[in-house]
């Protein structure tokens, strides 16, 4: 069944959600900043089929942005800012914090690995590269889901997420990638 | 490379120093007291505050206190007082800064201040205005993951002082006390009417602080006083169950303390203590018992310090882990305060007296909203 995408947010994740076929309704629970995260991660591991080889609770999750919740942190804000109209949400409290996002995939495909959250002005793909490399070559991390995930409050966003894994796994396809920074530089400047 | 701890500083309700800090928490005294937000319908609100008075007082000395928020003014000041006390050079390109804050400048939204432009609502503008006051050039880091932020900060600079990237890191956590926090905690029902009482049986929820704690990191041994602690490193792992609320089985501390262990090729029989996030909610400190027992850690001494300060967000995990170098050094176990009678979901081994003790071996952990946790390991040098 088609959609028609509206030009919102909002009702373009609604969107892109419904075509997905998948029947999470947490999803509508969730704040902007993480219903972009989920569906880019949704769509990064095939809805779960490219996570299959590995052991969830090796799956690391790294993200970062430049906003952290600030979008989030406006519509809370709104909640507490008049005297005589104060409504202090809870449900939307808890999304005030970047790293719900990254909890929110975690809960979805049972991923209990490593996780970090950054915050940078810009996507620092080097930092990312040493750290979840550093995470694969130190720990017990078999594949590492990172990349930046961005939204501000006036509904501008980026997002971007990238599925590493060692070298002796089985490429996912004939063109995987290296893992480097120039990689993820050069996708990242392809999508813009 | 192995991160020796160079210097450090606190800056809380109780103390603009580590050692003034650690006074006050030997003698048993508390900064959590009852205060007013204006802004809260419902009045006063238990909460471990900086003397502001004081925090000026300090600032003036160091620049002009009307171009800075009071988040930079507590970074700054802490930053540069940890730094007194050693050689490393912050504005050098070895060095870099790590900031862990949960909500950074947030008091400036919605608020009348035209002098703070909306940039500095962002982290990252605090994080670089924060370096550049030192005169670094790299452009630093910032961690912002919940509670357990201090502590991933500390386990970014130990991995990235492990890959040699840099020579010294400037590991700072702060978060200051707000409305938009406090209502936030009140909607959840999780702040107590009183200060907290972690692991007690009566615990009734969580006390709100504000402080800032600063680490310097560095891979120079010589650079180091003597008696000198290593950072040795950690992990982070994911409940995977529900957004606010901790696994009822501990299942991602649990997770975090092995990965803590195996990661440090350390073994569980040599913790000699563990510094819990122990916040005094009934979930939290029923969900950290189950973890410490299924990590065969039951009978380990374990404190709390939250009684002392109050929960600091993005400043707990730095503060938290700065009291426990101090009690290695000072070879001393700081009392549960807040604790009278103790009463988890299963027995673990409450600090409950203030006491002597030789602490080798320090596990410290947190646990976040979002189902995070972390762990780090903290040892004597010439220990492993």
């Amino acid at each position: 069944m088609e959609e028609k995408i509206d030009a919102g947010l909002p009702a373009f994740l609604s969107s892109v959600y419904k075509t997905s076929g998948l029947k999470y309704p947490k999803f509508y629970k969730m704040d902007l900043l993480s219903k972009l995260g989920f569906m880019t991660s949704t769509f990064l591991v095939e809805s779960g089929a490219l996570l299959k080889p590995y052991d969830p609770d090796k799956v690391a999750i790294v993200v970062s942005n430049s906003e952290s919740s600030l979008e989030t942190d406006h519509n809370y804000y709104n909640t507490i800012s008049e005297p005589d109209h104060y409504y202090p949400n809870p449900a939307l409290f808890v999304y005030t914090l970047p790293n719900l996002l990254i909890g929110e995939i975690s809960i979805k495909y049972a991923l209990k690995g490593e996780s970090t959250f950054f915050v940078s002005r810009q996507p620092d793909f080097e930092t990312l590269c040493t750290y979840c490399s550093w995470l694969l070559q130190n720990t017990d991390t078999q594949a590492v889901m990172t990349g930046w995930i961005d939204l501000d409050p006036l509904h501008n966003y980026e997002s971007i997420l990238f599925l590493i894994e060692k070298q002796d796994q089985p490429a996912r396809q004939e063109n995987a990638w290296p893992f480097t920074s120039n990689t993820m530089t050069t996708l990242y400047r392809a999508i813009n | 490379m192995k991160s020796y701890i160079a210097a450090d500083n606190m800056i809380t309700s109780l103390g603009f120093s580590t050692s003034e800090n650690m006074q006050n928490l030997k003698a048993g005294n508390g900064g959590v007291q009852m205060h007013t937000i204006p802004e809260l319908p419902n009045g006063k609100v238990p909460l471990s505050l900086v003397n502001e008075e004081r925090l000026e007082q300090l600032f003036s000395g160091l620049a002009d206190g009307n171009h800075y928020t009071k988040l930079e003014k507590l970074a700054i000041s802490s930053i540069h007082a940890a730094s007194q006390s050693t050689e490393i050079n912050l504005a050098g390109p070895e060095t870099l800064f790590i900031l862990s804050t949960t909500k950074g400048n947030i008091e400036l939204l919605g608020s009348n201040r035209p002098e703070f432009g909306e940039e500095r609502q962002r982290l990252w503008s605090v994080a670089h205005l924060v370096s550049r006051f030192f005169k670094n050039p790299n452009p630093p880091l910032v961690v912002s993951n919940a509670c357990i932020s201090g502590i991933l900060a500390l386990l970014t600079g130990q991995r990235l002082i492990s890959e040699n990237r840099y020579r010294h890191i400037v590991v700072t956590g702060v978060d200051i006390a707000t409305h938009f926090v406090v209502s936030g905690f009140q909607s959840f029902k999780a702040l107590s009417p009183n200060p907290c009482k972690p692991f007690d049986s009566n615990r009734d929820g969580l006390s709100l602080g504000e402080g800032v704690g600063t680490v310097l990191l560095t891979s120079d041994a010589a650079l180091c006083p003597n008696q000198r602690l290593v950072v040795r490193g950690g992990a982070s792992a994911n409940d995977a169950n529900h957004i606010s609320g901790p696994s009822r089985d501990g299942e991602g501390l649990f997770l975090a303390i092995e990965n803590t262990i195996r990661n440090t090729s350390h073994s569980r029989e040599q913790i000699d203590y563990i510094s819990a996030h122990g916040t005094g909610t009934r979930y939290n400190d029923n969900m950290e018992s189950m973890a410490f027992h299924r990590a065969g850690l039951d009978t380990v001494p374990v404190n709390s310090l939250k009684g002392y300060f109050g929960h600091t967000l993005g400043a707990a995990g730095i503060l938290e882990t700065i009291v426990c170098f101090q009690s290695m050094r000072e070879r001393r176990l700081l009392k549960t305060k807040g604790c009278e009678d103790y009463g988890t979901a299963k027995p673990i081994n409450v600090i409950q007296e203030t006491q002597s003790a030789n602490i080798t071996h320090c596990l410290k952990v947190a646990s976040g909203f979002g189902g995070c946790n972390a762990g780090l390991l903290i040892s004597q040098d010439g220990t492993f």
